[in-house]
Parts: C-alpha cells; structure tokens; sequence
C-alpha cells in the first residue's frame, strides 16, 4: 500500500506486515539495516540479471561472459556469477550439435559370439563373378573375427544371416546372445525378427541416422574395401573380381588384425 | 559381482530437451532444434525416447540436450 508520505508492504496470506517505507521525494525507501532482526530471505533474484546480459551480449557463450566480467575486459558489465546449469532455449534452437562419440577403452564383451555386428555394403556397380552385388559383413564383437557373405540383392541378407547363424552355433558349440545392426531395411523385417525371437537372440540397433554408433563395423566396411580397391587396382584386374579381393583381405585380416585396445592379435577362434 | 552400471547419462523424467533436427534438410537459418519432453531411455539402441512437442509424435533420438534442474523453476524462454 502506498500512501503520501509513506508505504507499507503486507503479506497477503499472513496479513502480516514486512515492510514500511518513508516516501523521500518521489521514491519510497526502505531502510534494512532496520530489518535485521526480521527475517528478510530474498529481496531481488541475480539470476535475472545474467540472463538479461546473457540476452544482451547476443546469447554469448556463458564462458565468455564470465571471463569478460572477471578480467574486466569492458565496462559497465556488473560482476555477478556468470554460471548456469539451466539452458536457453534460444540457444538451443540455434546452436545445437550433434553429440560426440567417445572411444571405449574396454572390451565389453567376455566371450565370442556374444555380440555379432552385422552390416551390408554395396550395391556395386559391377556384379562379381557370381552375379553378386552386395556384401554382408558379420564382426564378433569379442574376437573382432569378421565373415563376408556376398549376395545377389538385398532380400537374401535374411536367408545368408539365418543359415549362417545355425552354422556358426553348431560349429563353435556357443550361442549368440546380441546382434547389432542399423535401421536398414534388410534388419528390420518381420521374418528376421521372428528368427531372432525363436533362437533367443537380442537384436540391438544403433540410433537412426546414426552410423557412428556402428562403428565396429562401419570401420571393417572400409578397411575391407579399400584394401580390396588397392590390390584390384595394382595389379589391373578387371573389376568383377571385387568380390574375390574382398574374400581374400577378409581372410587375411583375420589372421593378421591387431586390436588397439589390446595391442595384440585375435583372440583364438 | 558384474560391471558396475553406468549411470551418467541419465536425466529427470518429463523435463525439457531440445532434439536435434537430423530428419529433414535444414536451410542456413531454419532452427536447429526442436523442443520435446524427456520420457525415458530406449530399450534397443543407445538412445533417449522423447516426445516432440514440435511434431506431436515420439521418437528416440540420441542427439539431444536436457534441461536439468530444480522442476519448476523456469527457464527464461
């Protein structure tokens, strides 16, 4: 309440009076060295304050305008806590990246077979000599070991996948626990699915428009046909042996791969 | 006794996030991001499931932003 010469500042729900104020000319002063033995918490929030300059500086990284205001680099910036854990939405809107991926220094796995990578290459423009045109490569995650079928178009990748699996679990006596693959169209249909379920296999995905999270793979992929590339082009062979060169780096590299984080070759497989 | 879980990636349940735009081809000036609502983690991919409130529909994203902090105290918008 305002009056003339003075005013007053009553608690609503208490009807309690906070504070009182003289009118000095036309501003109402409170003196608080009068309040101190009320209990006075909060009279005006900072935080509004750095968001405003925040606003002002054109929505300034917060480590800039911290280091501006503590070094006293310009003027008429009040020294307040620049910090903030909350985030701006206009900031947001405007700046946000994509999210880093950082390097695991693990193997997470304990056994083989315990998690498969699976991805499919191509379509190659020039079919092998078997009429193929894509690549299935499949990569133990444990072992790093990698397999490379070669398909005639994509619906085959259930069929190769399938009968590899019963194959490769017969064969090794272990079961397959996890399988991860993208979003593509050749792993994520039904009847994969269903075999997934029925053999007791957790199929994983990466995020879509995500291959980064493939990785494992995606990082074979090149190494395969790159060197593949290389040594069709060194000694001039026609281009349908592409499928042959793949098979015969994949069997090299198998034997020859040495993992980073361990710094040593395969386990035996 | 297993790995010990790793936790860090988690956040509050219903917050605000703001998920990157990787969908649609976006011009120099168009907005980066959308505004969403923070519901939980995705069972089979490394991801988060958000609700967009841009594009009224649920997605899982992993390129996303989390506004965690005290649950009503607004953010300046």
């Amino acid at each position: 309440m305002f009056g003339k010469t003075n005013c007053t500042i009553i608690n609503k729900d208490e009807n309690s009076i906070v504070f009182k104020g003289k009118r000095i000319e036309n501003v109402y002063k409170i003196n608080f060295s009068e309040l101190v033995d009320q209990k006075v918490i909060c009279l005006l929030s900072v935080n509004d304050k750095k968001w405003v300059w925040h606003r002002r500086l054109g929505h300034a990284n917060w480590r800039l305008i911290y280091k501006l205001s503590k070094l006293q680099l310009v003027k008429g910036l009040p020294s307040i806590d620049y910090h903030s854990d909350a985030l701006c939405g206009a900031c947001q809107k405007g700046k946000i990246a994509k999210s880093s991926f950082k390097t695991k220094y693990i193997v997470s796995t304990s056994r083989p077979l315990e998690l498969l990578h699976i991805d499919l290459f191509g379509p190659v423009n020039i079919a092998s000599l078997y009429r193929s045109k894509y690549g299935l490569v499949i990569v133990d995650d444990y072992s790093t070991w990698t397999w490379v079928k070669f398909l005639r178009s994509k619906d085959k990748a259930y069929d190769v996948f399938s009968n590899f699996c019963t194959q490769i679990q017969s064969e090794k006596e272990m079961k397959i626990l996890k399988v991860r693959s993208d979003h593509g169209g050749e792993f994520e249909n039904e009847p994969f699915e269903t075999f997934c379920e029925k053999h007791g296999i957790i199929h994983e995905f990466s995020s879509s428009r995500t291959p980064q999270q493939n990785g494992v793979v995606e990082r074979k992929n090149r190494t395969l046909q790159e060197m593949a590339r290389t040594m069709i082009h060194e000694n001039n062979l026609a281009k349908h042996f592409w499928a042959e060169a793949v098979n015969t780096i994949c069997y090299v590299q198998n034997r020859i791969y040495l993992r980073p984080i361990l710094e040593k070759q395969h386990m035996n497989f | 006794m297993g790995r010990r879980p790793n936790i860090s990636y988690f956040h509050q349940f219903g917050c605000t996030c703001y998920i990157l735009n990787n969908k649609l081809y976006l011009k120099k000036f168009d907005a980066n991001a959308q505004r969403g609502i923070f519901l939980g983690y995705s069972e089979r991919s490394k991801a988060y499931k958000v609700y967009n409130s841009e594009t009224l529909c649920v997605e899982e994203s992993m390129h996303a932003k989390f506004d965690d902090k005290e649950p009503g105290n607004e953010t300046p918008k």
